[in-house]
């Protein structure tokens, strides 16, 4: 077997998390690829709450559906998680000692194995208890003890040798317990990953990290925000990092502070970034338009989670997409991008960042919370690969009469920061003429539309491939069309299809905004029907889709707070192949 | 770089002569150490009512500027929605007009990122500062940016047409207050001195003589200066006069000890007279000291900003 999903499933607050993190930083190390996923409930403590890790030695695209080891540390998750697990080979691991009720788990391959008893004997104390569910984990996934026990120092260690001791403790525990009493390693037969040099070149890391590096490498040096779950570990790794880099952070009193800040910040000259989530940006939408209006570079993350309103703040939705791209009182252009992966985090993360500085337009970065949170493994960023892109600045002979906002056909034009000689000029959400001066003309209005506009004409032909990813057999007939953080999934399920001797082909835009209309035309003119897939209740994209594309599109849709399974988008391919 | 020969733009510069003569940039002379207020006057006329009292508060602020000695190029001034909105226009140098009530959160982005030497500067009215931007103001405050904050206060909405704002008197009739105004007048000196600002003053626009020396001592003073001006609308506020502020308006006694927040309080909450001068002023360190100090100490690990080091760490 070399393809593992499970689920350590508790209570919030039970180290369920923190379980899965250490556990998946030692397969990591061990040279696994992994793909993580979370979820928490919404109370700071208590609540059921799950962390699930799929392992293999070939890269993950998917969470995983069906589990194949549940670890379970309290009544609740055997309540609900048992049933997730696979029909065959599969195993529940649960301490008796919290999970007293068994009906769940009839007919089911079970091993009672005490943790709180093992972890109490080990180290006087129950609290290492998720820590001994690593040893046990550890064991029966082949990860050797060294790594194991290196990956929980490394965990414990801001807390004092006397942590790191303890958890050592437990951990070693946890792992005689699996060798002696279990003896499920031969059982499970986990295909050991071929190390070579891949260890030293993989990193592990979540989308928001990603994000984050991303846009340290792209030369942001100023941040403005505000904490919203699920976009604050962004904000939290910037506010350590951005002074280290020479940059600046501020925690503002709201978001429409915070983008206002970095509006102020951008026209200074400074790159800046400001991440949040649906309520957040919903706020911001004012801002957004002074940003286009007066044309300042801009990157603002949105990490959606379930709305609207307040909604399901720790719960994944892809929601966002029409307020993103269309969400704008007048009209206001901004260029709107989706990553796919962690890796893709990173990549869009410079991307964004360059578009909004050389265009001089708020671009907005669709992340999400199943992505934000989610961690795999990535090949080391190779920072001499990247390009950066910067703002046309003032030319010296243009110094004399500089007309900041001057008509280009491309509509870019050069801008000039304060402490820059020659180069003062008005910036305003007003309508204005080449000066930045108050003009309610018509014939300006028209002409300045046209100049914010032209801005977008270019940016499909400038990404090229890096729109978009596609994949299209020979011979296929069904596409499918996704966006964002569901790519592996549907990567996963066209597998699937295969096995079957289908051929369906995969479009997934990273560009949403403005919408890469020719890539798009070239790819449904070779399909005889299109499903379209997403995690929100109307079918945002299938509705851009249709309105842009002039097609009917199949909208395959899920809003229930969960990313879509593999098998549900294999279910409905099916089904529509059948049709 | 710019495309000279574009057609869109010659098309519209065709159909639309540029009314606005700008400021001849090419007679800036940066070496000249004797400006006058001409140097500040972007070109632009300003577009506010006859008599209006901004009028006085924007000569006030080209005088501060001439006694600063601020090179046009190193400043920055922001402003919000509503007739002290136009204020930027007027004014030369790097100028932002941007939302209602957002001065605040633009002008602390401006002073934290902009080159060290740039003077940020913000002007709001009644409206901006205290209604839909007043929840900006006390987090400003306690930040103590280094800039200078100008609230042009005249009690009334002028650019919508004369509805009530948070300083009309309580019970005044005004276009949305036909049976009066029911609620309380806010006191925007008391709030400022609650809310910690370095520094603290208050100014009425027909005293420019005053006026321009509150205003030269804020660009001077290091943190976060604010200047609330009495300005009369001369068109939709027939309560706040300059015959009522000339006769209610008191100048601060000469040995009022403006380091004593008791005593500045005591005078902004005396009903018996507008007090106009400095009530308070306090040293301490400002916004973009805490980041340069923030900045110093996490750079003295020799690793920080090592963005290959940090990938590093998520092996």
């Amino acid at each position: 077997m070399n393809d593992l999903t499970l689920r350590i499933g508790g209570e919030g607050g039970e180290g369920v998390i923190s379980c899965g993190e250490i556990l998946t930083k030692a397969a990591a190390r061990s040279g696994f690829h992994i793909f993580t996923f979370r979820t928490y409930p919404a109370e700071i403590r208590g609540g059921l709450c799950m962390f699930q890790l799929r392992v293999d030695d070939e890269p993950v695209l998917s969470a995983g559906d069906k589990l194949d080891i549940l670890v379970a540390f309290n009544q609740e998750a055997v309540d609900n998680y048992a049933d997730g697990i696979k029909k065959k080979g599969s195993i529940i691991i649960y301490d008796p000692d919290t999970c007293p009720d068994t009906s769940k788990l009839k007919r089911k391959k079970c091993y009672k194995v005490p943790l709180n008893a093992i972890c109490k004997e080990a180290t006087d104390s129950i609290r290492g208890k998720n820590v001994t569910a690593v040893g046990v984990l550890a064991y029966l996934l082949g990860i050797p003890m060294d790594v194991a026990a290196a990956t929980v120092k490394h965990q414990f260690s801001v807390k004092g040798n006397k942590i790191v001791g303890s958890n050592t403790l437990a951990l070693v525990a946890g792992y005689q317990y699996a060798s002696e009493e279990l003896g499920l390693k031969r059982l499970l037969q986990v295909k050991q990953p071929d190390n070579g040099d891949k260890k030293s070149e993989q990193l592990i890391m979540s989308g928001n990290q990603a994000v984050a590096l991303g846009a340290l490498a792209a030369g942001v040096s100023f941040c403005g925000g505000y904490p919203i779950t699920p976009a604050t570990s962004i904000f939290e790794f910037l506010t350590k990092q951005l002074p280290r880099f020479g940059g600046h952070i501020i925690q503002f009193e709201d978001e429409i502070a915070a983008l206002g800040a970095c509006l102020g910040a951008s026209y200074s000259g400074k790159k800046a970034i400001t991440p949040t989530s649906g309520p957040g940006i919903a706020l911001m939408s004012e801002m957004i338009n002074l940003a286009s209006m007066a044309e300042l570079p801009i990157v603002i993350v949105d990490v959606q989670r379930s709305g609207p309103s307040t909604g399901m703040p720790t719960k994944t939705e892809q929601g966002d997409l029409a307020f993103a791209m269309f969400g704008t009182p007048g009209e206001a252009p901004r260029v709107v991008l989706a990553p796919s992966s962690v890796k893709e985090c990173f990549d869009i993360a410079v991307m964004a960042t360059n578009i909004a500085e050389r265009y001089q337009i708020p671009v907005i970065l669709l992340s999400d919370t199943s992505l934000a949170y989610r961690t795999q493994t990535v090949k080391k960023f190779n920072l001499k690969k990247i390009e950066l892109w910067n703002r046309e600045e003032l030319n010296a002979e243009d110094a004399i009469n500089f007309q900041r906002y001057t008509i280009t056909k491309n509509g870019i034009s050069p801008m000039a920061t304060p402490g820059t000689e020659h180069g003062e000029y008005q910036a305003t959400g007003l309508e204005h003429d080449e000066y930045g001066h108050p003009n309610y003309s018509p014939e300006y209005h028209e002409a300045m539309h046209k100049k914010r506009y032209a801005k977008l004409a270019r940016i499909e032909d400038e990404l090229k491939e890096k729109a978009y990813s596609k994949f299209r057999p020979i011979g296929s007939k069904i596409g499918v069309i996704g966006w964002g953080s569901t790519k592996g999934t549907i990567e996963e399920a066209i597998k699937k299809t295969e096995e079957d001797g289908l051929k369906v082909a995969h479009f997934h835009p990273y560009l949403l905004s403005p919408f890469p209309k020719k890539a798009l035309k070239k790819f449904i003119s070779h399909m005889h029907k299109v499903i379209v897939v997403e995690e929100n209740f109307t079918g945002q994209l299938a509705q851009i889709i249709r309105a842009e594309m002039n097609i009917d599109p199949v909208s395959l849709t899920k809003c229930q707070g969960i990313p879509f399974s593999a098998e549900e988008i294999y279910t409905a391919i099916k089904a529509e192949v059948k049709k | 770089m710019t495309n000279k020969n574009d057609t869109t733009k010659k098309a519209a510069a065709k159909k639309t002569p540029a009314k606005v003569e700008p400021a001849k940039k090419a007679e800036n002379n940066s070496d000249k150490t004797k400006r006058t207020v001409q140097d500040y006057k972007s070109g632009v006329k300003p577009v506010w009512c006859p008599g209006c009292g901004h009028y006085g508060a924007l000569s006030a602020f080209y005088k501060g500027l001439v006694k600063n000695e601020v090179n046009p190029k190193d400043l920055s001034l922001v402003s919000g929605i509503g007739c002290s909105g136009r204020f930027s226009h007027f004014v030369r140098g790097y100028c932002f007009h941007v939302l209602h009530g957002r001065v605040l959160p633009t002008c602390q982005g401006i002073a934290a990122a902009a080159k060290p030497g740039v003077l940020v500067c913000g002007i709001s009215g009644d409206g901006d500062a205290l209604a839909i931007g007043g929840g900006h103001l006390p987090h400003a405050a306690r930040r103590n940016p280094n800039m200078v904050y100008i609230i042009l206060d005249n009690s009334i909405y002028g650019l919508t047409k004369g509805q009530f704002s948070p300083t009309t008197r309580h019970g005044m009739q005004t276009a949305t207050s036909p049976y009066g105004v029911t609620e309380k007048r806010l006191d925007p000196l008391s709030l400022l001195l609650a809310y910690d600002a370095s520094f603290v003053a208050r100014g009425f626009s027909a005293n420019n003589k005053q006026l321009a020396d509150i205003m030269a001592r804020a660009i001077k003073h290091r943190g976060f200066s604010v200047v609330h001006v009495l300005s009369p609308c001369v068109t939709f506020n027939k309560e706040i006069t300059y015959d009522y502020l000339s006769k209610n308006t008191k100048e601060l006694p000469e040995d009022f000890d403006e380091f004593n927040k008791v005593d500045a309080f005591k005078y902004a909450q005396d009903e018996s007279a507008i007090y106009t001068g400095v009530f308070y002023h306090e040293n301490r360190p400002t916004l973009q000291e805490y980041h340069n100090s923030a900045i110093e100490t996490s750079r003295k690990d020799p690793n920080a900003g090592n963005l290959n080091y940090l990938i590093n760490t998520f092996k």
